[in-house]
C-alpha cells in the first residue's frame, strides 16, 4: 500500500534530474523497511499501556467560586459534545460531585431550552 | 419571643418561557397576577427578572425565539404547586422550570428587589475543539514511542 503512495511523491522530483533516479529508487527500499519496523514495536507496546494520560483537574474543585448553574449555557456547553451529549467524567476530568451537578444542569437547561437534547448531524 | 415570631420560609426561583410575540403590556399582566399567587400563598416575591428575547435551542411552540422570564420568591413548599397550576393556565406560557434555593429562609429578613430587566447576551459563535476528539495528541504520542 505504501509503495504507490511513495512513488507519486517521488514522482516529480526524479522527473526533474534523471541521474537521481536509481538512488531515489534506494531510497524508498530502505523507506519501507524502516516502516515496517517502526510498526512491530508499536504493536508490542500497544498491549501494555495506551496513551498519554494527562492528568485532569475539576474545574470546578480548583476554582472554589465557580458554581454550576443551569442559566449559564456558555458554561455548560463546554461539557456537551457537538451533538448535545454530556461529556463523560474520564475525558472531562469533573470530580464525581461535580459530574452529577453538572448533569443535572445539563438536563434542566435543556428542558428551558437553553441546551438542545440532540443535534442532527451536519 | 421575638424567636417565636420568626417565620422560616423556602426559597424558590422558576423561570418560564412566553411566546416571543406576547406584548409587554401582557408580560406586565402576567407578572402582576404571579404576584397575587405568592401573596395569597402567604409567600413574597423577591424579583422578577426579565432576560429578554432569546434564541431557544431547538424550536419552542414553532418559534425559534422565547421570552425568558425568571422569578425569584420564597413561601412554603404548596407554593411552587399553586404557581406552577397558575403557569400552566396561561397560554402565552410555553415552558417553565422551579427549583428549591434554599431551606429555612427568614421570611421577614429577606429582602423585595426591584424587577429587573436584563438585555439578552449575543452568543459569540466561536468554534470549539471537541471534547471527546483525540485526534492529534494521540497520534503523536504513538509516533514518540516509535522512535524510541
Amino acid at each position: 500500500m505504501a509503495r504507490p503512495d511513495m512513488g507519486e511523491r517521488k514522482g516529480p522530483s526524479s522527473g526533474g534530474r534523471f541521474g537521481g533516479g536509481g538512488g531515489g529508487g534506494g531510497d524508498r527500499d530502505r523507506g519501507e523497511r524502516g516502516d515496517r519496523g517502526d510498526r512491530g514495536d508499536r504493536g508490542g507496546e500497544e498491549g501494555g499501556r495506551r496513551g498519554f494520560s494527562r492528568r485532569k483537574v475539576c474545574r470546578f474543585c480548583a476554582d472554589k467560586n465557580l458554581k454550576v448553574d443551569y442559566k449559564d449555557q456558555g458554561q455548560l456547553k463546554y461539557f456537551l459534545t457537538e451533538r448535545g451529549k454530556i461529556i463523560p467524567r474520564r475525558i472531562s476530568g469533573n470530580c464525581a460531585k461535580h459530574q452529577r451537578e453538572v448533569a443535572t444542569a445539563i438536563k434542566r437547561a435543556r428542558v428551558l431550552a437553553l441546551l438542545p437534547y440532540s443535534v442532527a448531524a451536519a | 419571643m421575638a424567636e417565636a415570631e420568626k417565620r422560616f420560609v423556602r426559597e424558590y426561583e422558576t423561570t418560564y418561557l412566553l411566546k416571543s410575540e406576547t406584548p409587554d403590556d401582557q408580560v406586565e399582566e402576567i407578572k402582576e397576577r404571579l404576584r397575587a399567587v405568592v401573596g395569597r400563598e402567604g409567600g413574597k416575591v423577591i424579583r422578577f427578572t426579565n432576560q429578554g428575547k432569546r434564541k431557544t435551542a431547538f424550536p419552542v411552540a414553532k418559534q425559534v425565539k422565547a421570552l425568558y422570564m425568571h422569578c425569584l420568591y420564597i413561601g412554603r413548599p404548596g407554593l411552587v404547586a399553586e404557581f406552577e397550576r397558575n403557569l400552566k393556565m396561561i397560554d402565552s406560557v410555553t415552558k417553565f422550570e422551579s427549583v428549591r434555593l434554599a431551606d429555612d429562609v427568614d421570611f421577614d429578613a429577606r429582602q423585595v428587589e426591584a424587577d429587573v430587566k436584563v438585555t439578552p447576551v449575543e452568543e459569540e459563535q466561536r468554534p470549539r475543539p471537541e471534547f471527546g476528539e483525540r485526534g492529534d495528541d494521540f497520534e503523536a504520542s504513538f509516533e514518540e514511542r516509535g522512535e524510541e
